[in-house]
């Protein structure tokens, strides 16, 4: 049992997306997991200036923020950090290899990422509500994905560390995979076993129809044009 | 859609309405949203039509710039997923006009007791209020004023023990002594649009933002390169005062 009490494979809740909350994006989405809240911006495919043209395929571009208010202790840099910096990176190239870049030679995609409220876990939030967002913006993908942060406490394997056990873990180990289960990123700090990490990702790979449900339930909602566009924080 | 000034006109001189059918000193739809972020000690999300402004405020401490009062800072991010026009990186002069208005409207209006937040000649707490430009639809600065005014109504000031601040322990001191409510017009030849959307702005000659409280003007900017006559900037002050009621009933919301 957990400290929260969930079970080991249990996610945080609340967990939801919407997407189509921008009106001057293409595409957008927002995530609500955990105490993350994450609203993600698409723009393009667009001309790229001759700088970023690449006659083959399309430049992806990712840049991950995190708001000055997002988290409970001080006011946050508005700077990009190492930290974000390095996430952007990371993110960017796994978006890359499931967005069909070669559909669009000579072009540019942007993907704004704005982390509103953070509460651990929010690269792997991002890279679900950026696939949210660029499915909503119409860009073809190769395959849906999602992300998970598995983690060791108390020397068993986890899924979705809230705050508590973030700062007790011995291990995070941030995954994202597509719906075959490759993995497009992945990150680990800590100390675990090599079994560990298997049991990680089978783990991680067992709540692909979880996201994946939860992508088609929004997007039906959204081609069917159920939905308002009206962005609210608090669903 | 952005329209063409021409096409405004037309419109406007024929019907005497706006495109999007207002009339001239109508606002798009407001709302607010307030206490939408657990991490900041005060935030609130404004929208008026399409524009978003979501305001978050974090309370720190340390020296201050001047003698017993605290330190207030603001500052506005126009996102790059609000429009195609913004980029990511550093501010420009765009994101900073709009905070340093937005700054001297509640600075002038004194709307937080920024001497009770001294705790001595020199050092006490620091108000970092913060708001981000989520989808830009014209008229940034009144949501931005709105998103700024709603965060401090909530805003709660942590303890301090031994020079650290107790992050979930509050005092129980009224420090809000004032609203700030302001209108911004974007005049195009004989016609001033109050809120102006984004093709308005665009095509407009010169624009006013007018934030006043229940008696002062609080703050003013022109912009762009046109004029106004002085009679002009007296009437839209008048307007900007007939506003301020159905603007603090909804920034007061139920209380």
């Amino acid at each position: 049992m957990r400290s929260d009490g969930r079970k080991v494979d249990e996610l945080r809740s609340p967990l939801k997306l919407r997407v189509g909350v921008l009106t001057e994006a293409t595409g957008s989405a927002y995530l609500e997991w955990g105490g993350n809240r994450i609203i993600v911006g698409v723009f393009g495919p667009k001309d790229a200036p001759p700088h970023f043209t690449r006659p083959d395929k399309a430049t992806l571009r990712v840049d991950y923020k995190m708001s000055t208010f997002s988290s409970k202790e001080e006011h946050g840099r508005s700077a990009p950090s190492r930290r974000s910096i390095e996430i952007s990176k990371v993110l960017r190239e796994a978006l890359s290899k499931i967005v069909m870049l070669e559909k669009y030679p000579q072009s540019q995609i942007d993907i704004h990422i704005l982390v509103l409220q953070a509460e651990g876990g929010t690269r792997v939030a991002s890279f679900y509500a950026a696939v949210a967002a660029l499915i909503a913006a119409g860009i073809p993908m190769r395959t849906r994905a999602f992300g998970i942060s598995a983690g060791k406490v108390n020397d068993e394997i986890v899924l979705d560390l809230s705050k508590e056990e973030d700062n007790l873990g011995q291990a995070d180990i941030p995954v994202c995979m597509d719906m075959d289960g490759n993995v497009l990123l992945f990150q680990l700090d800590g100390k675990v076993k090599p079994e560990e990490l298997k049991k990680a990702f089978e783990l991680i790979e067992g709540k692909k129809e979880f996201f994946d449900k939860m992508l088609r339930e929004e997007f039906e909602k959204f081609y069917s044009q159920e939905i308002s566009h009206e962005f609210r924080v608090k669903e | 859609m952005i329209l063409q000034k021409e096409e405004i006109l037309k419109h406007l001189r024929k019907e005497g309405l706006r495109f999007d059918e207002r009339a001239p000193y109508e606002y798009r739809p407001i709302k607010i949203e307030k206490n939408v972020i657990e991490t900041a000690e005060g935030s609130a999300l404004a929208s008026i039509g399409d524009t978003v402004a979501l305001a978050g405020i974090k309370v720190e401490i340390g020296d201050l710039f001047e003698e017993g009062k605290a330190n207030f800072i603001t500052s506005v991010e126009l996102s790059p997923m609000a429009s195609k026009g913004f980029e990511p990186g550093p501010p420009d002069e765009r994101s900073i006009e709009i905070a340093r208005v937005i700054d001297r409207g509640f600075r002038s209006a004194e709307v937080l007791a920024l001497d009770k937040l001294a705790f001595d000649d020199k050092t006490g707490y620091t108000i970092f209020l913060d708001i981000y430009i989520l989808n830009h639809g014209g008229n940034m600065l009144d949501a931005g004023y709105l998103a700024g005014m709603a965060a401090l109504s909530t805003l709660k000031i942590p303890k301090v023990e031994d020079e650290t601040i107790i992050r979930d322990e509050f005092l129980n001191i009224d420090v809000l002594q004032n609203y700030v409510t302001s209108s911004t017009f974007a005049t195009i030849e004989e016609f001033h649009l109050l809120d102006p959307n984004e093709s308005e702005e665009d095509v407009s000659d010169v624009m006013l933002l007018l934030a006043v409280d229940d008696e002062h003007i609080v703050g003013a900017q022109k912009m762009k390169e046109g004029s106004y006559t002085q009679e002009q900037i007296l009437e839209l002050v008048d307007i900007t005062f007939k506003k301020r009621k159905d603007i603090l009933k909804v920034l007061k919301g139920d209380e």
